[in-house]
């Protein structure tokens, strides 16, 4: 259904959190409105800074209470960037204020809560969609090769998507990691659980470009390149080796390997093999590349809030690597918030709804799980 | 294959790259007389060699009626490798490899090999144990510890 007004679009969480991008997306799309910038009332004084520094920098109303928020009629999709942790309930309030509900990803840190966001968003019927890649012009050129057949039937799907950033140091090497089957915190200022972080790409495009479920998991997590990362006992690096239905196999590697790692952003391909042979979709291709006599790049000063570069705010002057120009402009972002308000008003399910996000949840999580044991795991796992 | 390998072994011991830490072979080569068991240990013993590690175990993924092998390998070290090997009806071999060490990486792009590409290299003759645990791994399907496969005695 075409509202006659723009969408009103609450946001969970500021600074900090990538509702630092999904909020720009929404002021991009001329159906959106922003509302304000609200949170639960009883975070900790630095989140609630950081969400009210936000309100300030994007010229909207802080609501302290996120029940107040939701009982605004002119409130129709709120943007969750709430901390891992709390993402879970957030998404449930949000859905039970008949909310529609746009999700950073992963969407959850449980199945549990991945189980019950699901639960509430279908009871309450609101659309969702959980922020993915795609609508990278790479991934949207893998899924047309395997709906125009040019694959043929697919054997195997191979996808890397690990990001250059950050300062790696002399993490000690040497052993293989010791991996908590069931994770608890996910919140850190200076580590992210990469295999989740990064890998969660990975797993959105292999399920999306196949479209097939993941029967078994098989995973690894390793301390490679941050001293941050061992000493929140978090992985900056994992693979995942998994059987689909019809029993295509898939792995992918995820994870954070040090800003000079890559010439651009980062590793970012998938090689689709079919019976018709091998084709590779990469992010940086095709690409015009550019050499001068400019000084050579060099990462950003270090900031000791955000010693990852996990946020843009906290980098705001450093300069991006020029080397490589992408010849096909990525509107990705700006495609992903536009095309779940064309859900909204068509009245169809997102290609990456809460389903499908928890699918995804799922699949990380078993990987923790394998990483453990060693062994292969089983889809779907015990719920606890 | 040879040059190749020993390239990239130059450029680890050089240590602009730091300690190599994961390696990723996406391989479509052209059907030879080899069975796809030897050309998936072959690129494992390469892989090895430049993680300088040997393997504690083995995860090897194929589809029946395909020419298609990934092997998951993680090492004494907790390096780690996956290592994907395709045999098609293609007129020339096609090499994807990433390398990553703890300070840099090395890249090779999907380059197409030139004709008569050879994937063997020197010293590159395959333990038993390695061809025991691929083949332990493929039949139980489930990632096969090297220290079941390997004979104490």
């Amino acid at each position: 259904m075409i509202k006659s007004q723009p969408y009103g679009v609450l946001l969970v969480a500021g600074l900090m959190t990538h509702q630092e991008n999904y909020a720009d997306f929404f002021l991009a799309d001329p159906r959106c409105v922003l509302i304000a910038v609200t949170d639960e009332p009883d975070v900790p004084f630095r989140r609630a800074d950081l969400n009210r520094k936000f309100a300030s920098k994007m010229n909207l109303p802080y609501i302290p209470d996120l029940d107040e928020a939701l009982k605004r009629e002119d409130v129709d999709i709120v943007s969750v960037c709430a901390e891992h942790e709390r993402r879970g309930r957030v998404v449930v309030k949000c859905a039970k204020a008949k909310k529609h509900v746009y999700l950073d990803k992963p969407m959850a840190c449980s199945v549990a809560d991945a189980d019950a966001i699901v639960s509430a968003v279908e009871s309450a019927g609101v659309k969702s969609q959980v922020y993915s890649m795609i609508y990278s012009s790479w991934a949207q050129k893998a899924k047309q090769a395997v709906e125009s057949n040019a694959i043929g039937e697919i054997i195997a799907i191979h996808c890397d998507i690990l990001f250059a950033k950050g300062y790696t140091s002399d993490a000690p090497l040497g052993k293989p990691r010791k991996q908590d089957p069931y994770p608890k915190r996910f919140t850190f200022i200076d580590s992210k659980r990469e295999l989740r972080a990064t890998g969660v790409y990975s797993v959105g495009l292999i399920r999306w470009i196949t479209g097939a479920e993941v029967k078994t998991v098989y995973g690894i997590t390793e301390n490679y390149f941050f001293a941050e990362h061992l000493s929140n006992d978090v992985e900056d690096f994992g693979i995942l080796a998994m059987r689909l239905e019809n029993d295509v196999m898939a792995t992918i590697s995820a994870g954070r390997i040090g800003y000079t790692s890559h010439p651009s952003h980062g590793p970012m391909r998938v090689h689709l093999v079919g019976t018709k042979g091998l084709m590779t979709f990469d992010a940086h291709k095709p690409r015009i590349e550019v050499y001068t006599n400019e000084p050579p790049w060099t990462p950003p000063p270090l900031n000791p809030a955000d010693p990852m570069g996990f946020w843009n705010s906290t980098y705001k002057n450093s300069k991006s690597k020029k080397n490589w120009v992408p010849i096909n402009s990525n509107q990705r972002h700006n495609n992903d918030v536009s095309y779940f308000i064309d859900c909204i008003e068509s009245d169809r399910n997102s290609e990456v709804s809460v389903k499908d996000g928890a699918a995804q949840v799922e699949i990380l999580m078993a990987g923790y799980i394998s990483a453990e044991s060693g062994n292969v795991v089983s889809l779907p796992i015990p719920r606890q | 294959m040879q040059f190749l390998y020993q390239t990239i072994k130059e450029i680890i011991e050089t240590g602009r790259v730091g300690t190599p830490v994961f390696v990723r072979f996406v391989v479509q080569i052209m059907p030879s007389s080899e069975h796809i068991l030897d050309t998936l240990a072959r690129f494992l013993v390469i892989t090895g060699s430049w993680l300088t590690s040997i393997p504690i175990r083995v995860y090897v993924q194929h589809k029946e009626n395909s020419a298609q092998i990934t092997a998951s390998v993680e090492y004494t070290g907790g390096q780690t490798a996956i290592v994907s090997i395709n045999i098609a009806n293609v007129i020339s071999s096609r090499i994807d490899l990433m390398m990553i060490g703890n300070k840099g990486a090395v890249y090779q792009d999907s380059e197409m090999m030139p004709p008569g590409f050879d994937v063997d290299f020197e010293s590159s003759s395959i333990p038993e144990w390695l061809m025991d645990a691929i083949e332990q791994s493929l039949f139980a399907g489930k990632p096969v510890s090297i220290e079941e496969v390997v004979d104490l005695d």
